[in-house]
Order: structure tokens, then C-alpha cells, then sequence
């Protein structure tokens, strides 16, 4: 029982994943004019921008609760957390770069969601960089954690409340949210959609997992 | 409280008057620069190269002020400092301290670069309202990050490393409102970008009040 | 890769023949002529047809007597041909000269039907399966050595 506990959301997202692979690439799609058949991307792309930003934010959920109460294991899960946060987000902009080349002719524009998302891994790139400043334990662990709140809500900021503020090129700022405009097929997108998220949130859970076990493992030697 | 904050402010601004160093260097690399733009470009004929080199020279002098709001306070210091101040009273007094500095940067700043490189402003009330709040974002932002990185033992290092990409929107903000206030576009258009500086300042002030009493403690 | 039609057409609005026996009166354009065959009409999700014109499932984009402030009408529809291609179409209606002039540009959205889908995609499946498999394969690896080492730590 316990077994099923601990392992079985990682069948779950394998599984997931087996149905969203096929299903993403023979699945019925809405059909868009520049897009074409590229909107497939979306199974991707922005599955890793929903699953970056649900680890950020359990990584600062662990750092805010290390701020009420402190503790070395909530240090760890909201650092390693981070670093899983950090690859989603490094692959959702190399994604984006990909789809941009092919759909508005650049890899990059001067686009608000692109500098702000640009900005906000910049953000967190400096959090890493700030732990490893930071000599003494306890300040490090704290000032990390501080940093941490600061760096979501800039994201939160950066990525979702200033791209709607002014024109984008991105669908859904600059005009109606979301993903309303592509689902003129009822909802035949979202069935692949969601569960590509849930099973991405739990591949990313496991990866960080991984990394908890192997952090903790490593400070338990170094203290000996 | 408000009196604590302003006691504190203050101290910062006698302090900053009295040394040789610290404005007067900050005003010397302003004027500096300029007398170098003019020595090899001679007057911009374009509005954005002049809005470019402002946006320069105003960045760096406004970074170097703030750098050093929390540099100079040994240990010994904050010690007395927590025992007197409630922690948000210390970092908004701080934060006052850099709006005063950056303020009279940004007066010296434009003062220099309208009398010797011409001055390109079109739409003038829209120009002062986008500098002095991107200014205050500036300093606002940079007394969190100066606080959060004096607690690291290499805090000038560490300054930039934060706060560039912190500050990479309000400046593409700041920029775009300023290059359009040079071409004379109305306020209305611009709001957006007002809208961002002024959250900017209005969220640096947040953080500070929420964030620094756990950075103060210790 | 897109193949655009594009047709201009400029009428007077009163009395032009129509080559279509049932076309009714105050007919803009014949999407049915134009693209060889109209299976459906959808509209743009989210955005609505302006005040006075109107689509009939036929084909045909009516124009009532309500359209006549003089300005630029624009809308788009997706049609989708009994071939299963789907057009993007654009109109554009402009009412401000005396001479009304109809813009239509249809733009052919290319999917990957046709000699993709007949069993090469399945191709594709089978390469990004294999290459998750690895990967999830090379997770369970580093889990499984991760507990043998926390079990003798």
C-alpha cells in the first residue's frame, strides 16, 4: 500500500504521457491560419510554462513556511524545487524560441511576455547565484528564502500581469485570455491539454524528489 | 513613527552632505559623462541617441547611489539600529534616502545633458512624470536588493547580479515611455508603461515593508 | 506554404447580375463559387459578424440595409470544402467611396492531411515514444540507486 503511495504518481504520469504523445500528434486540432499544424506545440510549450510555474511556486510555498518556521528540510525541497522550476522554464523558452523561428519569422521579438519571462529566469538564475554568496548557514537560508518571495511574485508579475497590460504577439494578451480562441472544436485540444500538464506537475514532482534525496544524502556525509 | 523615519532620513542625508565623497562623486560622473558624449558626438541629431545616452548616464549613477545605502553600516551599527527603529521604519527611511538622491541625480543629469546636448523633450510633463517615477522604481528596488545582498560577504558583487534582472523591465519601460515623450506622444498613449513604472514603485515599497524584518533580524 | 487566393471584386451595390439563379438580393460575394465548394461556415471564435451581414449556409455574404454608415466593414470567417481543407477568409467591405468595393482573400490553411496522416505520422509516434522511454527509463535507474544507497547509508 505504502509502495502504491510513493510510487504511483510516477506510473500515473507515464502513463499519462504514453496517451498524450500519440494523442498530440494524430489528435484533432483546431486548424489556425500561421499556426497551421504547429499549434500541436501547445501540448508542449505551454505545458512547461503551467508546470514552472507550479514548482516555483511550491518552492516558494517551502520557502515562506521555512520563514515562519525555520528548517533545513524546507531549505532543501524549496531550493531543489526551484532548480526543477528553473529546467521547465529554460526548456519553455528554448520551446518558444523553436515555435517563434518557424511562426513569426524570429526567434525573438521585442515582446512583453518574452522579456518578462526572459527576466523573471534571469531572476531566478540570481537566486542561485545569491546562495552560493552567502557563507553562513542560517543567513543563507534565510536570505534565500526571502529571496525566493521576491523572485515569484516578480514572476507572477513579469510573465502574467504585464503582457496583459500592453500588446503582445502572444495569443491571449493584448485581447480575450486564454486559450478560448482555439477551442472551436469543443474541447477535443483540452482533452490532451490537461492531462499533459497533471502528468509534466508530476514528472517535475518526481525529478525534484530525486534531487531532495540525493541533496540530503550529500549533507549527511559531509557531516560526519 | 513618521517622525523615527524621518529622524533617520535625516541622519542618511547629513551623512551623504557631509563626506567629500558620495555625491559630489556621483555628480562628477554624471557631469563627467556628459563632457564626454559631448566631446565625441557633439549634439545628438537624433531624439533616441540623446534618449539612449540619458537612459545611460541616469542608470549608472543611480545604481552607484544606492549601491551604497546600506555599505557603510557595520554590524555594531544595525545593532543599535534594531534596538531604536522598527525594521520597516529603517528600510523606508532608507528608501526616502534613495528617492532624495536619485532625484537630485536625475535634475543634474537632465540639467547637463539639456544645456550641452539640446534638449529633444517634446512632450515636457510627460518626460519629468516618466523619469522621476522610473528614478524612484530605481532606488526603491535597489534598497531591497542592497539590503538583501549585505548579507552576503561579497555585497558590491553580488549588487549587479540581482538587480539587473529585476530592473530589465522598468527600463524597457522607462525607455519606450521616454523615447515617445521626446516625440511629443500624448500622455493617454503611454499609460500602459506609467502603469508599469508606478507598480514598480509600489511594489518595491511593498516587499521592503513585508520582506526586510526578516532580513533585519539578522 | 500558404497558398492565397485573392479575388477583388468592385460592383455597384444595386442591381448586378448574379451568375447563380438563387442568389438573393444585396449579395456581396459567392463564397461557394469562389472556393470550389462549401461544406461548412464557421465564424471566427470570438469575434461576430458586424450589423447588417450575414453569411447563409450556402455560401453567400448578404448585406442588409443596416450596413450604411460609410466606413471599413472587416470581418473573417473559416469555411471549411467538402475536401476537407479549411480557408481562412477575410472580407473587407468598404463603404466610404461612392463606388462600395468587396475585398475577399481566402488563405488555404495547410494541415498535414493528406499523404502525412496515411501512416507515416505514426512514425513520429513511435520515435518520441522511444525517446521518452529512455528517458523515464534513465529516471527509474537513478531512483532505484538513489534507495539502494539510502537503505545502506
Amino acid at each position: 500500500m505504502k509502495a502504491i503511495l510513493k510510487h504511483g504518481y510516477k506510473v500515473l504520469a507515464v502513463l499519462i504521457m504514453l496517451y498524450v504523445i500519440p494523442m498530440a500528434w494524430t489528435g484533432e486540432v483546431s486548424v489556425q491560419v500561421i499556426l497551421h499544424e504547429t499549434i500541436r506545440n501547445l501540448y508542449w510549450h505551454v505545458v512547461m510554462w503551467f508546470a514552472m510555474i507550479l514548482m516555483f511556486g511550491i518552492s516558494v510555498y517551502y520557502s515562506a513556511s521555512h520563514l515562519a518556521e525555520p528548517s533545513e528540510r524546507k531549505d532543501i525541497y524549496a531550493l531543489e524545487f526551484a532548480n526543477v522550476g528553473m529546467m521547465f522554464g529554460i526548456a519553455g523558452i528554448v520551446t518558444g524560441m523553436i515555435w517563434a523561428q518557424f511562426t513569426w519569422g524570429a526567434p525573438w521579438t521585442n515582446d512583453t511576455k518574452l522579456n518578462g519571462s526572459a527576466a523573471s529566469l534571469l531572476i531566478y538564475a540570481a537566486y542561485f547565484i545569491l546562495r552560493n554568496s552567502v557563507q553562513d548557514r542560517v543567513k543563507r537560508e534565510k536570505t534565500a528564502a526571502v529571496y525566493n518571495i521576491f523572485a515569484f511574485v516578480m514572476l507572477l508579475i513579469l510573465v502574467g500581469i504585464m503582457p496583459r497590460l500592453k500588446d503582445s504577439l502572444h495569443p491571449g494578451n493584448g485581447g480575450n485570455p486564454g486559450f478560448g480562441n482555439y477551442d472551436d472544436l469543443k474541447g477535443s485540444m483540452a482533452v490532451v491539454f490537461r492531462p499533459a500538464v497533471l502528468a509534466w506537475i508530476l514528472i517535475g514532482i518526481w525529478i525534484a524528489n530525486i534531487r531532495i534525496r540525493i541533496k540530503t544524502l550529500q549533507l549527511k556525509k559531509e557531516q560526519w | 513613527m513618521i517622525q523615527r523615519i524621518y529622524i533617520l532620513l535625516q541622519k542618511d542625508l547629513r551623512l551623504e552632505f557631509r563626506s567629500k565623497t558620495g555625491l559630489s562623486s556621483l555628480l562628477m560622473y554624471a557631469l563627467g559623462s556628459v563632457f564626454i558624449i559631448y566631446m565625441s558626438v557633439g549634439e545628438p541629431e537624433q531624439g533616441f541617441i540623446w534618449n539612449a545616452l540619458f537612459w545611460i548616464t541616469l542608470l549608472y549613477s543611480c545604481v552607484n547611489s544606492v549601491m551604497r545605502a546600506f555599505y557603510y553600516e557595520t554590524s555594531s551599527l544595525r545593532l543599535y539600529y534594531y534596538q531604536i527603529a522598527h525594521p520597516q521604519e529603517v528600510i523606508f527611511a532608507k528608501q526616502l534616502y534613495g528617492y532624495v538622491l536619485n532625484t537630485i541625480l536625475l535634475a543634474v543629469s537632465f540639467g547637463a545633458f539639456a544645456l550641452v546636448l539640446g534638449n529633444f523633450v517634446q512632450n515636457m510633463p510627460l518626460f519629468v512624470l516618466v523619469s522621476l517615477l522610473s528614478t524612484w522604481g530605481i532606488g526603491a528596488m535597489l534598497t531591497l536588493i542592497s539590503a538583501i545582498s549585505s548579507q552576503t560577504n561579497n555585497a558590491a558583487g553580488i549588487l549587479p547580479v540581482l538587480a539587473f534582472p529585476v530592473l530589465l523591465p522598468l527600463f524597457l519601460s522607462a525607455i519606450k515611455a521616454a523615447s515617445a515623450a521626446i516625440d511629443g506622444e500624448a500622455f493617454a498613449q503611454q499609460w500602459a508603461n506609467i502603469a508599469v513604472l508606478g507598480l514598480f514603485n509600489i511594489l518595491a515599497w511593498l516587499f521592503s515593508y513585508l520582506l526586510f524584518p526578516y532580513l533585519w533580524r539578522s | 506554404m500558404v497558398k492565397s487566393y485573392i479575388l477583388l471584386l468592385a460592383f455597384f451595390v444595386s442591381g448586378t447580375a448574379q451568375l447563380r439563379a438563387a442568389a438573393p438580393q444585396d449579395t456581396l460575394a459567392d463564397l461557394n463559387a469562389m472556393l470550389g465548394g462549401i461544406k461548412s461556415i464557421q465564424l471566427s471564435t470570438g469575434k461576430e459578424l458586424p450589423k447588417g451581414f450575414s453569411i447563409t449556409p450556402e455560401g453567400w455574404v448578404l448585406k442588409d440595409t443596416a450596413a450604411q454608415e460609410a466606413k471599413m466593414y472587416v470581418f473573417e470567417v473559416v469555411a471549411l470544402t467538402p475536401e476537407e481543407d479549411t480557408y481562412n477568409v477575410a472580407f473587407k467591405y468598404d463603404n466610404r467611396t461612392a463606388l462600395p468595393k468587396v475585398t475577399v482573400l481566402a488563405d488555404k490553411v495547410e494541415m498535414a492531411t493528406g499523404l502525412r496522416k496515411d501512416g507515416m505520422i505514426w512514425v513520429v509516434v513511435a520515435v518520441s515514444m522511444t525517446v521518452f522511454t529512455i528517458l523515464i527509463g534513465y529516471l527509474v535507474l537513478l531512483d532505484r540507486k538513489l534507495r539502494k544507497m539510502e537503505r545502506t547509508a
